[in-house]
């Protein structure tokens, strides 16, 4: 097994965090920052995961806290897609770049999972058949299960 | 625990005191989800609050099997300030006065 060899993420000598991700699915995670950074600032639902309740028991605070959490964390996110994408060739990344590959994949996977319907209890229901949901649904898994193995790696090559 | 749902709700006795204490520390809560890594999660722990491996695993665990831990304390402004990190990692978190 050359799983040494192959990790997506690792820390080489120099302490630089090296990107050993190949072409395809660079792309593939440059199109997803894309599409994410048109779809912020929309109400699009499977964006709930990204904007969460901070205050349960106080109507007043919590809608202040909103108004807050949709401007800054709004652009906090909207900026690390776009680090990612300037980055997106890169073979090492500076630290503050680290923080942002790992906010935005976790960040994509948050949409991917609440548009999958991922659940704690049970498998996410499929589209029945092979037409374009079944199609759509099977890309979607697909990134999503790339994503957390990335997201995975990093944690790794931060805290071996 | 669905995953489009809003984080659940504790449920607490109805009462008539709306206005906060100001003495009352602040709790901040980290709910189970079905979608952060337990990984990523100790991570943050670690990151955000300085804790030990071993206390983040710990408050991980506690959120995986307990369903939520608290995570940090302290006045309302220092607890928000947690809140909104966490939530900048993507963690499913709340806050509530400790009463």
């Amino acid at each position: 097994m050359a799983f040494g060899r192959s990790r997506p993420v690792r820390r080489n000598r120099r302490g630089q965090i090296e990107l050993n991700i190949p072409d395809p699915a660079r792309q593939v995670l440059a199109q997803l920052c894309r599409e994410l950074r048109l779809m912020l600032g929309t109400d699009d639902p499977s964006l709930a995961r990204l904007f969460p309740t901070a205050y349960t028991d106080d109507a007043d605070r919590e809608a202040e806290y909103q108004i807050l959490a949709r401007s800054e964390l709004g652009d906090r996110r909207l900026e690390v897609l776009e680090i990612i994408e300037r980055t997106i060739d890169a073979r090492t990344l500076e630290e503050d770049e680290v923080k942002a590959w790992m906010h935005g994949i976790n960040q994509l996977r948050l949409v991917l999972g609440t548009q999958l319907g991922v659940s704690e209890d049970e498998f996410p229901d499929i589209p029945e058949g092979d037409g374009p949901d079944a199609a759509t649904w099977a890309n979607g898994w697909a990134a999503y299960e790339y994503l957390s193995a990335l997201l995975d790696a990093f944690v790794t090559a931060e805290d071996p | 625990m669905a995953s489009i749902a809003p984080a659940p709700v504790e449920v607490e006795e109805p009462t008539t005191d709306t206005v906060t204490s100001p003495d009352v520390p602040w709790i901040v809560l980290v709910w189970n989800d079905p979608i952060n890594l337990m990984s990523y999660v100790t991570w943050v722990f670690q990151k955000l609050f300085g804790y030990s491996k071993e206390k983040a695993h710990e408050l991980m665990l506690d959120v995986h099997l307990k369903g939520r831990a608290v995570v940090s304390t302290g006045p309302r402004e220092k607890a928000e300030i947690d809140v909104f990190h966490l939530h900048e990692y993507g963690l499913w978190a709340t806050m509530q006065q400790d009463k």
